[in-house]
């Protein structure tokens, strides 16, 4: 583990001087939980704040602290002589906030990172920084769906989404247990309980449309499945083979996540596909418009067949 | 005090020390009372006037980048120091329970992202904020770039700061054909997009605006001299995420056109997401909607509609469609 930077010391002990009042008897693991570094981290910075204070460095102007023999508690017998109260927001920490908040939907507009900014000096504007560093694009209403369903997580409530599938292309309500989130490439997984399925399933959060809490709770699975949209790992899988026409762009694996390729006499190429169910991947050839073709299985065939005549009965409407 | 002594920390302890006797002193103080009276200087090695008049800038700084507000005026000769505690000091913020969820999800899922530019601010306000967010955290481990996540963090973090302080950036580029060369930029904003970082910036010897994506970036140095003086202007109005595109607006902007999508009614809630803020949108009477949107390939536009279809129809340009059309039907007729 990297020694924490200094200066970084430096304002974690800042965040732990408010915690040091007299009298008090603290749990140091309650104290690491509420400035967020570790049961270790606290007891180092504890010995360093033992011999911090004011001139004349007289044990009255000293902290005194008494740490349990087994480093699980700490007694305050002097408190800190100064900075004992929470220190304002540092431009940087808006920054930060303001990214992560970004990250999970919230609009720059949104009043909580108004109470942010706040709540810190005249040198950090949240607002002008999101025309400076985006996190994210924040879509409309994704911020909202991110609360609801963060919220229901938090409270193991059971809540009903109304959810699109972007294999099917279908939109469905159902109820679901939501267990954890997850970011992976900028985009927020849900991995839940599905009652419509009865089976774990991922959820990919921009996907969803409604939130409605129901009320019900339920009870957390110890060791809950991480919402990981990849297909690693999976040996259920059914594989395609698919053909790319000579100078045509092959996906990677980034965009056709498994998919490994070969490159033919004819200057056309193979790849090799695992799939779940035949609708993303057939949607994906569709996309390719004729420069690639399923050549199996044949339920991929089937699968691409009926999309193509679909997505093409929907713009013959438009003409 | 039964714990063993943790090891020498001479800086944190300096500041520490530096920043109560600032506190404690609301006449304030000279340079030379810190100096001698505040532990870390007074009994440091000898130090020049000028050695220590920068440590004690520097160390200055750091406190105002804590959020520590330090007052100084000059009465005669001499400068004076004192923490404005009014101004250092939170007050209690109105947060809801939905702030705290949101702050504490968002803690949670990227404090420890090393993709995460902010990691370790984002720590600290959320200690800072920890005393009115009950229930403590959550672990939520996430990634928004899964290419060199730490790389592309530090990146980010160290451009962050040139941003912020418009300062001029270095940096060897390696181009997708695998050519490498050195840059010379003017960092104007950063943004992050399905797992990756990305800069705009001036390009100095190209003389225009460019977009770098920070996996391609090493060796990047930020100009040392004058690091409180900007090295340029930003233009007026700037904003990175418009900078942030669909992938069908990427091109040689000659080759820009204007496109109409209609999103139909049970799509329409859609819109908003895959507009993603690009373009305008129009909700017309029967409940669908109509997204007027600057494109410049029309092949990748055709392509991404049909990726996040159904319901998200080409209206124009009519020729586009007729292609589209027609694809389509070669697509069906290929696979049946």
């Amino acid at each position: 583990m990297a020694r924490r930077p200094e200066t970084e010391r430096f304002r974690a002990m800042l965040a732990l001087l408010p915690y040091l009042r007299r009298g008090q008897r603290i749990s140091v693991e309650r104290l690491a939980e509420a400035v967020g570094t570790t049961p270790s981290d606290v007891v180092e910075d504890i010995c360093t704040l033992l011999m911090v204070g004011v001139p004349p460095y007289t044990p009255d102007v000293m902290i005194e602290v008494e740490l349990s023999d087994d480093e699980a508690h700490l007694v305050v017998f002097n408190e800190p002589p100064a900075l004992a109260r929470t220190v304002r927001l540092a431009a940087g920490e808006t920054r930060a906030l303001a990214a992560a908040l970004q990250a999970c939907g919230v609009a720059p507009g949104d009043a909580l990172l108004g109470k942010l900014s706040a709540a810190t000096g005249a040198d950090a504007d949240p607002a002008q920084m999101a025309h400076l560093v985006s996190a994210a694009v924040a879509p409309a209403g994704a911020g909202t769906v991110y609360v609801a369903i963060a919220r229901a997580v938090a409270e193991c409530e059971v809540v009903e989404i109304e959810y699109f599938s972007a294999g099917r292309g279908t939109t469905t309500a159902r109820c679901v247990h939501p267990y954890v989130l997850e970011n992976h490439r900028g985009s927020w997984y849900l991995s839940a309980f599905c009652e419509l399925a009865d089976e774990d399933r991922v959820f990919r959060l921009d996907r969803v449309n409604r939130v409605v809490p129901t009320g019900e709770h339920f009870e957390p699975p110890s060791d809950p499945p991480a919402p990981r949209p990849d297909l690693s790992g999976r040996s259920d899988l059914s594989i395609a083979d698919v053909v790319f026409a000579p100078g045509a762009a092959v996906p990677s694996d980034r965009e056709w996540p498994g998919i490994e390729t070969e490159t033919r006499a004819d200057g056309s190429t193979l790849a090799r596909v695992p799939f779940d169910g035949p609708e993303w991947l057939a949607r994906r050839v569709v996309a390719r418009l004729g420069q690639a073709e399923a050549v199996s299985p044949d339920e991929l065939r089937n699968a691409v067949v009926a999309l193509a005549a679909a997505t093409l009965a929907e713009h013959e409407g438009e003409a | 005090m039964t714990a063993t002594m943790g090891p020498v920390t001479d800086l944190a302890e300096r500041l520490l020390n530096l920043a109560m006797f600032l506190a404690r002193s609301p006449a304030g103080v000279t340079a030379e009372d810190c100096r001698d009276q505040v532990e870390g200087y007074a009994d440091g090695p000898p130090r020049n006037d000028a050695a220590f008049k920068r440590m004690l800038e520097r160390d200055k700084e750091t406190l105002r980048a804590s959020g520590l507000v330090i007052e100084s005026w000059t009465e005669g000769n001499t400068t004076r120091y004192r923490l404005d505690a009014a101004a250092t000091f939170a007050a209690p913020l109105d947060l809801s329970a939905d702030d705290v969820t949101v702050l504490g999800l968002a803690g949670a899922a990227l404090t420890d992202d090393p993709s995460f530019p902010f990691g370790a601010d984002l720590h600290l306000a959320l200690a800072k904020l920890a005393a009115q967010m009950p229930g403590g955290r959550v672990a939520n481990p996430g990634r928004m770039a899964d290419e060199a996540p730490c790389a592309q963090g530090r990146v980010a973090a160290t451009l962050a700061d040139a941003i912020v302080r418009r300062k001029a950036a270095a940096f060897e580029y390696t181009k997708a054909d695998g050519g490498a060369r050195r840059r010379s930029v003017e960092p104007y904003g950063i943004y992050s997009t399905e797992g990756r970082w990305y800069l705009v910036a001036l390009d100095r010897d190209a003389g225009e605006k460019r977009i770098f994506a920070l996996t391609r970036v090493t060796e990047l140095s930020i100009d040392p001299k004058a690091p409180a003086t900007p090295d340029f202007e930003r233009p007026e109005g700037f904003d990175v995420t418009s900078w942030a595109m669909l992938p069908f607006q990427i091109g040689p902007r000659q080759t820009e056109f204007e496109a109409v999508v209609r999103f139909a009614p049970d799509a329409a809630w859609r819109a908003p997401r895959l507009s993603a803020g690009r373009g305008r949108l129009d909700t017309r009477p029967d409940g669908s909607v109509t997204w007027t949107v600057a494109a410049r390939d029309s092949e990748t536009l055709a392509r991404w509609l049909v990726e996040n279809g159904p319901g998200a129809t080409l209206v124009e340009p009519s020729d586009t469609r007729d292609r589209l059309v027609g694809s389509l039907a070669e697509v069906a007729r290929t696979h049946g």
